[in-house]
């Protein structure tokens, strides 16, 4: 059975008997794209496939599947669609994209006639933080971690990962609590609150909030031994997570990047440099369809696993 | 003897006529007033939480409390538990199969129950503002519903009555 089944409920009637057979079949399902005046397509690894090409979608397929994700109350998800995207059941997330209704001070105030779909399969690999787990812990202490990695090479995967198995905990490091600020619902995937992805036994989500808000507002709420992000992007979240670590608290996020020289250019983490607030640096990158970890670092910037 | 117990039974039969048909009336107007209040719930649901149909219904089921509650506030807790649990159950198809029969039973007319189960147009609002305004909309529709329902039930309640007493006193004095 393939991954995607359980969101073939979702879609109306004409898009699920499209997709049903493919679906039904593929175990590696990673993107399903609807395109008004186009037919289905769906992405199998590295693999495009297009489901009846003479099947066009229109405009109508869209808004029904788009209210269909939205439970037929899409005011209710304002906010999510204003930053172009949805979480659905299961975690699978949903890009969204159509004509932009802008506000006075020229801020997306919502999208209207969604005529652009992009439903990427959320995958969850249980374990694939494995190698990476034992160079996180130093005399039974969490070494604040940064993951860096290029799109695509599955650093959001190996964060959830790492995430669960760090609160679990094992027989040789205890679960630690974790917070997590998930800004794009993508790590957690929450759907109406509730995370569709196994976060682990001592984790607390924030959901949808901005990274560097979060992360003091964790920090005051649930006392957490460890604070995880992804995707660091501003000097607000580079500012929020200094804070964080002077009150104690161990971090772990990811940023974009192809190696160590890539970050270091990056203006908006120089306080953190300077501060020399990580511990371990993961490098990730795509190698043969694979995602494979390239390096592991040490504050000094010295390997510890090649 | 059996004049007597006929003129009871003739003057029993009609006050029990009369109170049967002002019954019909109450029971559409309370029908109006529950629903009225289930609208406004809803408003309240989307404003303050941003809740789905689906979920708003739901709440507004939990508020009604449980146990011997009016069968109507039992409809939204059944509609959103149902729109809730199905993938792909759509809100509008759900609210017209569950309200329209129960209309019926209410003694609404074709056309007001088709009028009652059209509440699913006005929603599917992209902005929650939007929303709100909609449901109030037809909130306004259902008052003006309801302050004609509550009238009339003033008025034909009076006139019921004393049809009922007047006729049935008349056949009395026919009987003796």
């Amino acid at each position: 059975m393939g991954q995607g089944v359980a969101i073939l409920g979702l879609f109306p009637e004409r898009i699920r008997k499209i997709l049903q057979v493919k679906v039904k079949q593929s175990d590696s399902l990673e993107e399903i794209r609807l395109r008004v005046g186009q037919p289905v397509r769906i992405k199998q690894g590295e693999k495009e496939l297009v489901l009846q090409e003479e099947q066009k979608l229109g405009m109508r397929d869209l808004t029904e599947t788009l209210n269909g994700f939205c439970k037929d109350s899409p005011y209710a998800f304002a906010e999510e669609l204003q930053q172009g995207f949805l979480t659905m059941p299961g975690g699978h997330w949903v890009g969204i994209c159509g004509q932009v209704i802008l506000d006075d001070q020229m801020h997306i105030r919502n999208i209207k006639h969604v005529s652009y779909l992009n439903i990427r399969i959320a995958h969850q690999v249980p374990g694939c933080a494995d190698p990476l787990l034992p160079y996180c812990f130093q005399n039974d202490v969490f070494q604040n971690t940064l993951i860096i990695s290029p799109p695509g090479a599955g650093k959001t995967t190996i964060l959830r990962d790492l995430i669960r198995q760090v609160s679990d905990g094992s027989r040789d490091h205890p679960g630690l609590n974790v917070s997590v600020v998930d800004e794009r619902s993508e790590l957690a995937g929450a759907f109406m609150g509730v995370p569709q992805n196994d976060m682990g036994k001592r984790t607390d989500v924030l959901d949808g909030c901005p990274k560097a808000l979060g992360m003091l507002l964790l920090l005051r709420a649930m006392s957490p031994e460890l604070i995880a992000v992804d995707e660091l992007g501003t000097e607000a979240d580079a500012e929020a997570m200094l804070r964080v670590l002077n009150c104690g608290c161990k971090i772990l996020c990811t940023i974009h990047g192809d190696d160590m020289d890539s970050i270091k250019e990056k203006q908006f983490l120089h306080k953190l440099w300077e501060n020399r607030a990580f511990d371990r640096f993961v490098i990730l990158a795509r190698k043969e369809k694979q995602h494979v970890i390239k390096g592991i670092y040490d504050g000094d910037g010295i390997c510890l696993k090649e | 003897m059996l004049k007597g117990i006929g003129i009871c039974c003739t003057l029993l039969g009609a006050i029990g006529c009369c109170f049967s048909m002002i019954h019909e009336l109450d029971i559409k107007k309370k029908c109006l007033q529950q629903l009225l209040w289930i609208l406004e719930m809803l408003e309240v649901e989307i404003h303050y939480s941003r809740s789905t149909l689906a979920e708003a219904c739901i709440q507004i089921g939990q508020k009604a409390g449980t146990g011997k509650r009016d069968p109507i506030l039992k409809l939204p807790e059944q509609i959103g538990l149902y729109c809730q649990e199905q993938d792909r159950a759509v809100f509008a198809t759900e609210w017209k199969a569950v309200w329209k029969p129960f209309l019926k039973q209410c003694y609404f007319s074709e056309n007001e129950s088709e009028i009652l189960a059209t509440f699913p147009v006005h929603t599917g609002f992209l902005n929650g503002e939007m929303q709100e305004n909609a449901i109030q909309g037809y909130r306004k529709s259902v008052t003006g519903m309801f302050v004609e329902a509550e009238n009339s039930f003033n008025m034909k309640k009076k006139l019921i009555l004393s049809f009922g007493l007047c006729g049935s006193l008349l056949l009395v004095i026919l009987l003796l």
